[in-house]
């Protein structure tokens, strides 16, 4: 049987008396696109630092590509980092074939991949250009070319949407399906629960340093095992104060998420709602969003809403 | 475990971009430049000096009988010097106009029994300047000695060859630079420890920059997840080594050339201050130690400023972090001069042997003395032990720091990151 992407057992690590990841069991199979997921703080880029062996695991094992962290494993693996610069004052390709042989490449052959990349990215026309004069934009995709110009097995990338123009969600988001295609094992952390419903085949869940829960999307819906209502109208939403029906309400923006008190008629709600007079345009039974499921699990309702940092 | 190619690409990259910035060129140029300066200058302003002596005396000489032998050595300095007969019948705040109009800047009182007298006055229209001054005085002295010489029945002999008494040469059997005169020996001293000073507070400071810059631009993490920690580190340390190495090639084959005109050029200034330079040569061996306790001395400071490049966050804080450490590197540099005077007083040897300072006073007691061959061999161990330590604490440290921000770690917490890594 082939080995997992990447395998935890029992890794914590604290900061002082801070807890920054406790007791973390993992397993990233091969080929899968993975979400770390949980709030500002919760421990995502110490969890994804131990898996690079940039930081060391106070206890717990750690394991990539199927062995311990080494140099053959650090060049099948790229690392797309939430804080990430350039060398400002370096050529665009010089810079990008000095990451590749980081990486173990050959200098001639970063050299021709880094280009290959840049004629891709619509950038081989200023190879030769340093950055410094480069925009935001541009840079970004530099940045994304650093992280696969050796072509890794895995990916990880730490908050790898924020901060990107929505030109350059979509380059990113690209260049990862490709990677993944290719059978490589993705690995990406983010605040944004909604990015990672959309991408990921599986998630894990992770608050106050600790792991709520992980497993496949669908099994998580699943073991919720309870239907929400997705409700999208026009007028006063007094309807939905109703104690003895609804439990919850979390406003996605065009729609708002309901939870049902157990064993309330979704009926009775949709007769409230009519009687309040409010326009009704959408009216469905769903599965939980992630989000909803995240939230009752950590039980704190504050936690993903708080603005993006 | 020191070739691996990551570590050269590191290497690589650190010294090309470094000697291909415009400040490498600027900096090289203007170093050698700055060092004529300082040489030159003073040569040239002593040699203007000399011509600006342009003083117009008038001596009013009661018994008649000073004036002439006086006027012969004031003539001898450069002075222009004649007898007047009286001071002008003026009034004191007119004296100066009148004294212009007899063409003379100050006039000299010279009563019976001058030169025999504790002062004499001399009524100047302008100041005088040091020269000016000091040919004046060794006019009168001159003078003085010669009227004595005739009275004593001496007359005829000079009185420099009367004063004329042999120098003496201290040559220090065993001594690296044995046979040499002893100020060569201390100039070369000097010269190195100060070389070793620069280049230790430059290049030093070029390591906690570079550290600095990668974290600053968040670089740093993408490296770090491709090589390791102590990788980089040393990476660093010896790209910004091999700049440092280039750079003072160069520096060295200007200073040589330099030294062949300009040792020649300082010459007569040079002796006037009593140094004698000539015939020096800086032997073989003693250039194999400099070199050795440069590269020993640079590995040792460095992993400080690599470790303290790493604790911080801004530009703003590099000057407090690195205080401690140029601290360090100035404590030899102050103790010096005393240090060659006396270079196997005790202080002396148990500092030379202290590896924070060795590299500095080792260097200058072996220019300028015959240093035993166990404290050289005992000073060159603890560096290297040191050199050891450091590296790997500095390494730990690093490994912590980069990815730290905000907050300058404190002591108890620098201590954890050594301990943990």
């Amino acid at each position: 049987m082939e080995s997992a992407a990447v395998r935890l057992e029992g890794v914590s690590k604290t900061f002082g008396a801070v807890s920054a990841v406790e007791d973390l069991d993992l397993v990233v199979p091969r080929g899968t696109i993975y979400g770390l997921l949980g709030p500002n703080g919760a421990g995502k880029t110490t969890t994804l630092r131990i898996i690079l062996d940039i930081l060391g695991a106070d206890s717990g094992t750690v394991e990539v590509l199927g062995r311990q962290v080494d140099d053959l494993v650090r060049g099948r693996v790229g690392y797309l980092p939430e804080e990430r610069g350039l060398y400002q004052k370096m050529k665009v390709r010089e810079q990008l074939a000095f990451f590749g042989v980081l990486k173990g490449m050959t200098r001639a052959d970063a050299r021709r991949e880094a280009l290959r990349w840049l004629e891709r990215l619509e950038l081989a026309d200023r190879a030769d250009e340093t950055v410094e004069n480069f925009s935001k934009g541009m840079q970004q995709k530099v940045q994304f070319i650093s992280t696969v110009v050796h072509r890794p097995e895995l990916l990880i990338l730490d908050e790898p949407f924020s901060g990107l123009d929505p030109i350059n969600v979509d380059t990113l988001k690209e260049i990862v399906l490709e990677r993944q295609r290719d059978g490589a094992t993705v690995i990406f952390s983010t605040h944004m629960i909604e990015d990672a419903e959309r991408l990921c085949e599986r998630v894990c869940m992770i608050a106050g340093a600790r792991k709520v829960l992980d497993g496949r999307v669908a099994d998580v819906k699943a073991a919720a095992g309870r239907l929400d209502l997705a409700i999208r109208f026009d007028g006063d939403p007094d309807f939905l104060d109703a104690p003895e029906l609804v439990r919850s309400v979390s406003d996605h923006g065009r729609y708002v998420e309901v939870r049902l008190v157990e064993g309330a008629n979704p009926q009775a709600l949709l007769q409230r709602a009519v009687d309040s007079g409010v326009r009704i345009y959408r009216f469905e039974l769903i599965e939980p969003s992630l989000r909803e499921i995240f939230l009752e699990k950590a039980g704190h309702r504050t936690a993903f809403t708080g603005s993006e940092a | 475990m020191f070739g691996s190619s990551k570590m050269w690409a590191i290497v690589q990259r650190e010294f090309l971009q470094r000697v291909r910035s415009r400040w490498f060129i600027i900096g090289t140029l203007i170093v050698p430049a700055f060092m004529i300066a300082i040489v030159a200058l003073p040569i040239l302003f002593v040699g203007n000096a000399e011509q600006r002596v342009n003083l117009r005396i008038g001596l009013i000489d009661e018994s008649g009988e000073l004036a002439p032998g006086l006027i012969e050595e004031l003539v001898g300095e450069g002075i222009s010097a004649r007898a007047i007969s009286r001071v002008p019948d003026v009034p004191a705040e007119s004296l100066a106009a009148s004294l212009r109009s007899m063409n003379v800047d100050a006039i000299l009182d010279l009563p019976r029994g001058a030169l025999d007298s504790a002062t004499l006055v001399l009524r100047s229209t302008r100041r005088l300047s040091r020269n000016e001054r000091a040919a004046l005085l060794d006019a009168i002295g001159r003078d003085v000695v010669r009227m004595r010489l005739r009275e004593a029945g001496l007359e005829g002999v000079s009185p420099e060859e009367l004063l004329r008494s042999p120098g003496v040469n201290v040559v220090e059997l065993g001594a690296e630079a044995g046979g040499q005169p002893d100020d060569a020996a201390q100039a070369v001293g000097v010269i190195f420890a100060m070389l070793l000073y620069t280049l230790l507070i430059i290049y030093g400071q070029m390591v906690t920059r570079s550290v600095l810059e990668e974290k600053t631009s968040d670089i740093v993490e993408i490296v770090a997840s491709s090589v390791r920690p102590w990788e980089l580190m040393a990476g660093k340390i010896v790209g910004v080594g091999a700049v440092g190495l280039t750079q003072f090639t160069i520096w060295a084959g200007m200073g040589a050339l330099m030294a062949v005109y300009g040792i020649a050029a300082a010459a007569p200034m040079l002796a006037q201050s009593g140094i004698d330079l000539t015939g020096f040569t800086v032997p073989f061996g003693l250039l194999v130690m400099a070199l050795v306790f440069f590269i020993l001395g640079y590995l040792l400071y460095a992993g400080l400023f690599a470790a303290g490049g790493a604790m911080l966050s801004n530009e703003q804080d590099v000057q407090q972090v690195m205080m401690p450490i140029v601290i360090l590197i100035i404590i030899p540099v102050m103790v010096l001069t005393p240090a060659i005077d006396t270079p196997n007083a005790t202080w002396v040897v148990g500092m030379s042997l202290v590896p924070f300072f060795s590299p500095v006073l080792m260097l200058a007691r072996v220019s300028v003395t015959a240093v035993p061959a166990w404290q050289l061999a005992l000073s060159v161990l603890l560096l290297v032990v040191t050199i050891m330590a450091v590296t790997w604490a500095a390494g730990r440290i690093y490994r912590v720091g980069i990815l730290m921000k905000g907050k300058r770690p404190n002591v108890p917490e620098l201590w954890r990151w050594v301990r943990h890594g």
